[in-house]
């Protein structure tokens, strides 16, 4: 069913942009944290989104021109690798032996630009959904 | 008495009124731990029973087959094992669950309108065929 | 008029046999009474028979749009089809429905009219 494919397609934007603003709001409420999991610095999280393959109903990939309804999936949570960010201070329990401490890479500014993204695109998926509904109920009237 | 069609709509409206169920139930529990999520799958089943239905010669012998395949149609109610789990253990996704719900509403509300309309030309006929 | 058939559900099929057995009856006391052979004779004239003709395409229209509706909603169970065709599809066999019910209706009004007629 045409509708129902839709739905699919946005509900699949709506968790990815979740994620997204998931991996957010860890980055930025770990972005002093010193001490993350591995030891070291926490690890700024990057979501990767990638169009979901068209496949029809045997699995086999479809040319994208034939098909109009493309999901979105999570295709990798990408950890930063860069070791972090010194910072001179001879004084924290954690400076290494040049007296140096290793903060996470987190940008607060791009943070933020993501942030107000991923919400942005969560919100007009929203209304992209209301709008669908609307029109699915708009054709249960036909006969009614 | 029904047609096959008209079978075949109300065991849709069982189906989806168990959905119905699940995706409520999933998105009351969206925060409890260590919940796990659960879904419901007949679409296959559906479509398995009206295509092979299709296959006698006869208006009759189809009829018949599909009166038999409506009734064999079973949901599949499971946890998923490969849901991503959320940090307390609880696997619902809010935004899939309310999708799918609103979907399954759409639906249920489509088969109530067809049985209606069904209904309504079989009385039709009865009442204009009594009244001369 | 056994060409037609009795096929599909029974909804078109029971119209048919109230239309048609109407129809030839009313045309035979017609005949009886010695009313114009143009106006309800069965057999006989080019406007009658192009009018059983109609008729007869109505009822195989109607038929087939009862069939497609059944389809439709079939298709929709297993989850194929649009939300609006199934609808249409619906309506239409509907509308064709009514319109055939009420062409016998006429009919039947038309035939006791005739009955009613002092020789």
């Amino acid at each position: 069913m045409d509708v129902f494919k839709s739905m699919d397609v946005i509900g699949s934007a709506l968790s990815a942009e979740r994620t997204r603003l998931e991996a957010i709001q860890s980055n930025v409420a770990n972005a002093n944290t010193v001490r993350g999991v591995d030891g070291g610095p926490y690890k700024r999280k990057d979501v990767v989104l990638q169009s979901v393959p068209l496949q029809n109903e045997f699995g086999e990939i479809l040319d994208s021109k034939d098909n109009t309804h493309v999901e979105v999936e999570v295709a990798d949570v990408v950890e930063d690798q860069s070791g972090g960010r010194p910072v001179y201070d001879p004084q924290h329990p954690d400076a290494n032996a040049e007296g140096y401490v290793y903060f996470p890479n987190v940008n607060p500014v791009e943070e933020m630009a993501n942030m107000i993204s991923a919400d942005r695109a969560f919100q007009t998926n929203v209304n992209v959904f209301q709008t669908t509904k609307q029109m699915a109920l708009k054709a249960l009237e036909i006969g009614r | 008495m029904t047609d096959s069609t008209t079978a075949l709509l109300e065991r849709v409206l069982d189906l989806r009124m168990k959905a119905h169920e699940v995706h409520t139930s999933n998105i009351a529990n969206a925060n409890v731990p260590q919940f796990k999520a659960r879904k419901i799958e007949f679409d296959k089943a559906l479509e398995a029973a009206v295509t092979q239905s299709e296959n006698p010669d006869t208006l009759q012998a189809r009829e018949l087959s599909l009166q038999a395949a409506v009734r064999d149609v079973e949901s599949a109610i499971y946890e998923d094992p490969n849901a991503p789990m959320k940090g307390n253990g609880n696997t619902v996704n809010m935004e899939r669950e309310q999708t799918e719900l609103a979907k399954n509403t759409i639906a249920y509300d489509m088969a109530i309108q067809l049985i209606n309309k069904k209904f309504a030309m079989q009385r039709y006929v009865l009442q204009e065929g009594g009244s001369r | 008029m056994s060409e037609i058939g009795i096929k599909g559900n029974g909804l078109t099929s029971m119209l048919e046999r109230q239309l048609l057995g109407r129809e030839m009856t009313a045309a035979k006391n017609a005949e009886l009474k010695g009313a114009p052979s143009d106006q309800t004779s069965g057999s006989s004239g080019p406007s009658s028979a192009s009018f059983l003709d109609s008729l007869k395409n109505a009822i195989e229209t109607t038929n087939e749009l009862q069939k497609n509706a059944d389809t439709s909603a079939k298709n929709f169970a297993a989850g194929k089809g649009s939300l609006h065709e199934t609808l249409i599809a619906m309506e239409k066999a509907d509308i064709s429905l009514r319109t055939i019910t009420s062409i016998r209706g006429k009919l039947i009004d038309a035939y006791q009219e005739v009955m009613k007629m002092p020789v």
